[in-house]
């Protein structure tokens, strides 16, 4: 169970974002914790170590590829959703690069093929196609994503088996499916990949992994692989790491495969944050609003499609200190707004304040809208202090437009 | 000692696959007490494995230090990532006996427990 956006941080974990330098940060600006990222991804590789699980970055939620040198000594490899984060996972990270995509273009497949480990087809259609395109290519490990068609996900955009969900192929469209395509097509499968869980504690894993088994158990001897996806919140306090272990072990062992996770989240969770100023304190009815150089819409997307109200450092739900705010961002946008907060004293102008846990399913979602400035990225680690690694202008404004 | 606590219990799986019996503790303060309490109960840790950074708390080198006055025969083992610490490149000047790089190995953290051990 448990799907919670913003799991409480851990004493050493808020102690460790607490100490980030931000009055040397650029504003906005994120900064990722290299410390706290690299304990997740030991946590993540003993795991791996006890499981015997191959654990990879999915490059979808955190892309900040100035950290894979930290990330790419634990990890397997990545996981892409298409032909360009694949690019910079194997420009940048390294290992195995496994691809999942809800439709490929052949010319992706064949670009692809030149170095992806693995192409996880969201059909037996695609899969088809996909075998056609790569005729006379470097062949790639070959897997079809299925749909347990069992989801504890209690938020609808994030439920890949919502009914009649686009993302995987249920047993019943698989078995209608093949009727009118060749024969040997599941025998051409190296493994079988699905993705059903988000921000969840194993017991949702083991549960999902039951009703794959239940529906697909017929087609995994032979296979080399399964990959039990994403959503895995394994380094959130609390996660119950020894159901994670037993799981992967129980469908290696009856099974004779190698199990992958994809997580995102969990690589980065908790391991940085996002530092705004405030730029205008204003009133309107009957709410002290705080204007911030920063937005929901274009720097935290995930605040309003999820939705969710992130923490801020030293501030706490509305009226729980004596100075409670709205926050709200730069864009035109009527609902850009962030939550409300209460601080123990009154905000002034220019005053910096810190977002928790905004490392993942930010920076890779951003937007330009209104033109509102993309934050820079730095990086902190105790040893080696801050570094700001990138600064957004005006030219990353005008470059996506024409 | 880990200050994550997923860490933690994932360690004390492989030392409890080992045949250890595993006390834990996710700071400084708390393994020194724990240390001191079983060695006053007549029952003393044959060996310690602590993380180097504890952020807001006691990290394992100082505690170490500490538990070293205490007891001249303490067995410690430091454990860190390859980014922190002098100690993981200079153990031998410090209270640790052995350094053993995280993630935890199984089969590492067997052969230095074994080597220290068994000394
Ligand atoms: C196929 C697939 N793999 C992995 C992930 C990563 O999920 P998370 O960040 O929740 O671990 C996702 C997220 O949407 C996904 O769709």
């Amino acid at each position: 169970m448990a799907q919670e956006p913003t799991p409480p941080l851990s004493e050493a974990s808020l102690a460790a974002l607490a100490s980030i330098p931000i009055q040397e940060t650029p504003s906005p600006g994120y900064v990722v914790h290299l410390d706290q990222l690299e304990k997740n991804c030991q946590l993540l590789q003993t795991i791996a170590e006890c499981s015997g699980a191959k654990v990879l970055l999915a490059l979808k939620g955190f892309a900040c590829f100035s950290t894979f040198p930290i990330i790419s000594k634990y990890l397997k490899g990545t996981t892409s959703s298409g032909l360009h984060e694949a690019l910079l996972a194997q420009e940048s990270f390294g290992g195995e690069v496994h691809v999942y995509s809800a439709a490929y273009k052949p010319e992706e497949i064949q670009k692809l093929s030149r170095f992806a480990h693995s192409l996880v087809f969201n059909s037996a259609q695609q899969l088809n196609n996909g075998l056609a395109a790569l005729e006379g290519h470097r062949r790639p490990e070959l897997g079809l994503r299925v749909n347990p068609e069992y989801s504890e996900v209690e938020t609808d955009l994030y439920d890949p088996c919502a009914p009649s969900s686009r993302l995987g192929t249920t047993r019943a469209a698989l078995d209608r499916a093949l009727a009118n395509l060749p024969a040997d097509l599941i025998s051409q499968l190296d493994g079988l990949h699905f993705h059903a869980l988000c921000e969840q504690d194993a017991d949702a894993l083991e549960h999902t992994a039951e009703a794959f088994e239940a529906k697909f158990a017929d087609l995994i001897p032979g296979l080399k692989w399964l990959n039990f996806g994403g959503g895995h919140h394994i380094t959130r306090p609390g996660y119950d790491v020894e159901r994670l272990i037993r799981v992967v072990k129980r469908f290696r062992e009856r099974y004779d495969v190698e199990v992958y996770l994809e997580p995102s989240e969990a690589v980065a969770l908790h391991t940085g944050i996002l530092v705004v100023t405030v730029l205008d304190l204003i009133e309107t009815g009957g709410h002290q609003i705080a204007i911030l150089d920063s937005s929901a819409t274009c720097h935290m997307p995930d605040v309003l499609e999820m939705p969710y109200r992130p923490s801020i450092l030293g501030a706490g739900q509305p009226n729980a200190y004596a100075h409670t705010y709205r926050l709200g961002g730069m864009s035109c946008l009527a609902g850009d707004v962030i939550g409300d907060y209460s601080f123990p004293q009154p905000l002034e102008i220019g005053q910096r304040l810190t977002f928790l846990d905004m490392a993942h399913y930010t920076m890779v979602k951003n937007t330009t809208f209104n033109g509102v400035p993309l934050p820079a990225i730095s990086l902190y680690s105790e040893t080696t202090g801050l570094e700001t690694v990138r600064r957004f202008g005006y030219e990353d404004y005008r470059m996506r437009l024409s | 000692m880990d200050d994550m606590e997923a860490m933690m219990v994932v360690a004390g799986e492989i030392l409890t696959v080992l045949g250890y019996d595993v006390e834990y503790s996710t700071n400084g303060n708390e393994a020194i007490k724990a240390y001191k309490a079983a060695k006053d109960e007549g029952n003393p840790f044959d060996a310690c494995v602590f993380d180097l950074t504890v952020p807001g708390g006691m990290g394992g080198e100082e505690a170490a230090n500490i538990l070293i006055d205490y007891d001249p025969n303490l067995v410690a083992i430091a454990s860190s990532g390859y980014t922190s610490s002098d100690v993981m490149s200079d153990y031998k000047n410090s209270a640790f006996r052995a350094v053993l790089p995280k993630p935890y190995r199984i089969k590492e953290m067997s052969d230095i427990l074994h080597e220290l051990l068994n000394s």
